[in-house]
């Protein structure tokens, strides 16, 4: 308190760094670089142990951040100082201090100068871009990398390799070069008309430029998990991929040929003969194998009818209805095993529906609900999946001995704990963040997502599901605006569309891990428990 | 005998009455009484008369205005000397229903049954009924009833590291439908508070 006033008054500060900071702010410096960097809608705090979004609200005075997310993603304390009018936010017992229109802050007793003034907004507080990297980053425990123009917040020890794509269009061939700094080992694999090179990394930061369709490449987007994927063209019928290695890039050169199968695509003139991939032959995909049987999990049912709207609809009835649409749409289109945990109005106990896609060895169990709030106004989708911090060291504990059980580089033996039954989701908590991130990502495309989309909870319906799962909470049923669309027809296909389109991607994705790699040792008999991680989980760990 | 037998009997009676009279005016009065017992009896050797009740600061927990978290209020909790004392004093506060705008995360008419304390630092929480039965679901809002159930123990007491919840003495599954509340649960990290408000009077 006593610096918050220091800070106030003035000359109490250091006089060089106000010197250096009344400078820079005259001279206009900071805001015109601010200005000229692209200025991201939110930005994506990226960890070992997950990802989370935190959005960005335009000011007179650029991009600005919210204290109030910032604490909830870095875990900071916030403390308001009504007398001096100032804010704190501390992370263990280290301190920031901003005091409203300075641009200034108070970090450890240190003063670094911000892009813009910290400002109140509502209940919270906002703060520039440049408060990442100069006052939480100097406090924090691990690295804290900003990356405006990407929209990125990469924190502790993650890969978030570069990768800048260039596209030669040609008639014979056509070439995507992949710029790849640092650089990170790619994976290779066709997907009936798609090629995915996905990188050995947490996730890529990718600029990928307007393609110009060639019949060969009708597109380039980034998918999850760190993987490029190529949408190819009716020319396209074989590739060879070359490598060229720098001190910390890695150039990544796919040719793209009409040649048939087998015969090697001719090289463009020019580049070296390249050196293939492991085994001469593009690796060609073989029968995914990771997602073949999937439950959904239609919400409450019979008595227990879950959350009521105003206007009267029951959220055991939209999630029915969802739950229908959806398993015709992947039973359609991907012909894999759908089964519902109830198909009409009855009463399910939660431990059922996890035993019932443990029976039915589900290698991915997707619980459907609609949400309720006290407040009204609150909308948007959720995706919750199992948080065991709540449970203490004994359910962590047995976690961590799952973890174990992960088949050590270089292959040979391969211990397999048992996990009690109470527990089961433990070893699948990765993959099911994983999940969680695809359906995400999936609805974040077509419905509004919450201000708390992506969560870990302590959630009954998930700890025994012993396969990757995640819980659905589509939208706010308390909200009268969001129950209207949750009943109608176009939202409810939006909906089902970005389930689905979360499916097919976790699916591509533990299908290329398990194509690339040379295959899990098998569980021994006796320890049947982890078999539906040895098919998903490791393949997926292995991709990490 | 018989004629001394009379004064006997009338004296006894009247001796039983007198008790009778005396227990219900002490009964009566500790009654009365009773909160201020927890208050320090004495100061410089005084008796302390008037409304002094020794109070402590601490934090409950409400949905915030955006609904998207709780927040903190700082209040004022009458003290107690044993921590399952204390424990039921603050979820008193936290029951009650607090003044607009803040919005309680705990149903309304849910009244506190019993709190036991372990040794081990769990704390047992008896509610009545009206927990599950005016739960309006949801799984946010049911996170919001549990983790302020949890959170104003937990963030309040130090000695106390878990909380389990119980509905009219019993073990239950979930609130709504969603979280798993049948063993003690922690703060979670995850969920922690982010934004409070100083000083509000109660």
């Amino acid at each position: 308190m006593s610096l918050l006033r220091a800070l106030r008054k003035g000359p109490c500060l250091p006089h060089t760094a106000r010197t250096a900071a009344l400078l820079l702010a005259a001279i206009g410096v900071v805001p015109a670089l601010v200005a000229q960097t692209p200025q991201p809608q939110e930005l994506v705090v990226v960890r070992p142990d997950g990802r989370s979004q935190l959005s960005v609200t335009r000011a007179k005075s650029g991009a600005m951040l919210s204290l109030a997310d910032l604490a909830n993603v870095f875990h900071l304390t916030i403390r308001e100082d009504t007398i001096a009018g100032g804010v704190t936010a501390s992370y263990k017992d280290k301190t920031i201090v901003l005091v409203p229109n300075q641009r200034l802050a108070s970090v450890q007793g240190r003063v670094v100068s911000l892009s813009a003034a910290a400002t109140r907004a509502g209940n919270t507080w906002l703060v520039p871009l440049d408060f990442v990297s100069r006052a939480l980053a100097p406090i924090y425990d691990v690295p804290i990398e900003l990356r405006p123009a990407s929209g990125l917040v990469i924190v502790g020890n993650v890969r978030v390799p570069r990768v800048t794509v260039r596209h030669e269009a040609g008639t014979n061939v056509s070439q995507l070069v992949l710029e790849v700094t640092p650089s990170a080992e790619p994976t290779i694999a066709l997907d009936g008309r798609r090629l995915i090179v996905r990188f050995d990394a947490f996730m890529i930061d990718a600029k990928v430029p307007a393609i110009d369709d060639d019949g060969y490449v009708q597109g380039v987007r980034v998918a999850e998990p760190a993987s490029l994927v190529v949408e190819l063209g009716r020319r396209f019928k074989t590739y060879r991929a070359s490598r060229t290695s720098g001190t910390d890039t890695l150039e990544v050169t796919l040719d793209l040929a009409p040649s048939a199968p087998g015969t090697p695509a001719p090289s463009p003139p020019g580049t070296p003969t390249p050196s293939p991939f492991p085994g001469e032959a593009p690796p060609l995909l073989t029968e995914p194998q990771g997602v073949r049987t999937i439950v959904l999990d239609p919400g409450h049912g019979g008595n227990e009818t879950g959350a009521k709207g105003p206007g009267g609809t029951l959220e055991k009835d939209v999630t029915l209805v969802i739950a229908q649409q959806l398993k015709t749409l992947i039973e359609n289109k991907l012909g894999l095993r759908v089964l519902l945990t109830r198909s009409g109005d009855q009463a399910i106990s939660l431990d059922q529906r996890a035993a019932f896609a443990n029976n039915n060895k589900a290698d991915l169990f997707l619980s459907l609900h609609t949400n309720a709030s006290v407040r009204p106004g609150v909308s948007g989708a959720e995706v919750l999946y199992l948080s065991l911090d709540e449970y203490g060291p004994e359910a962590q504990n047995a976690a961590l001995q799952a973890a174990d059980a992960v088949p050590a580089l270089g292959g040979g033996t391969r211990t397999l704990a048992m996990v009690p039954w109470d527990l089961a989701q433990a070893p699948h908590i990765d993959a099911s963040a994983r999940l969680a991130a695809f359906v995400d990502a999936a609805l974040r495309q077509r419905v509004t997502m919450s201000g708390r989309a992506l969560q870990r909870a302590p959630l009954r319906v998930l700890i025994g599901a012993n396969m990757p799962a995640v819980l659905v909470e589509m939208g706010f049923l308390t909200n009268a605006d969001e129950e209207r669309r949750l009943r109608s027809k176009e939202f409810q296909t939006r909906l089902v569309q970005a389930l689905y389109q979360a499916i097919e991607r976790f699916r591509a994705r533990v299908s290329v891990g398990v194509a690339g790699a040379t295959g899990p040792t098998p569980a021994p008999s006796g320890a049947p428990r982890p078999a539906v991680r040895a098919r998903g989980e490791a393949a997926a760990g292995r991709l990490r | 005998m018989m004629r001394l037998g009379r004064p006997l009997v009338v004296g006894a009676l009247g001796v039983l009455t007198a008790l009778v009279i005396g227990w219900l005016i002490v009964a009566g009065l500790s009654r009365w009484t009773e909160p201020r017992e927890q208050t320090p009896a004495a100061v410089g050797g005084k008796p302390i008369t008037e409304d002094a009740e020794r109070r402590i600061r601490a934090k409950l927990f409400y949905v915030a205005e955006d609904g998207q978290r709780l927040v903190t209020v700082d209040r004022e909790v009458p003290f107690a000397e044993a921590t399952a004392d204390q424990a039921r004093r603050l979820l008193e506060a936290e029951l009650a229903a607090p003044r607009p705008p803040l919005t309680s995360a705990i149903p309304a008419g849910t009244k506190l049954r019993q709190v036991y304390v372990t040794d081990r630092g769990e704390a047992y929480v008896d509610l009545s009924s009206q927990l599950i039965s005016a739960h309006p679901g949801g799984s946010l809002n049911e996170l919001f009833t549990v983790h302020a159930i949890v959170n104003v123990l937990t963030a309040n007491l130090p000695a106390i590291t878990a909380v389990q919840i119980l509905v009219e003495g019993k073990e239950v599954e979930t609130l709504a439908g969603h979280v798993d509340v049948r063993r003690p649960l922690r703060p979670s990290e995850k969920t922690r508070v982010i934004f409070s408000r100083k000083d509000e009077k109660r």
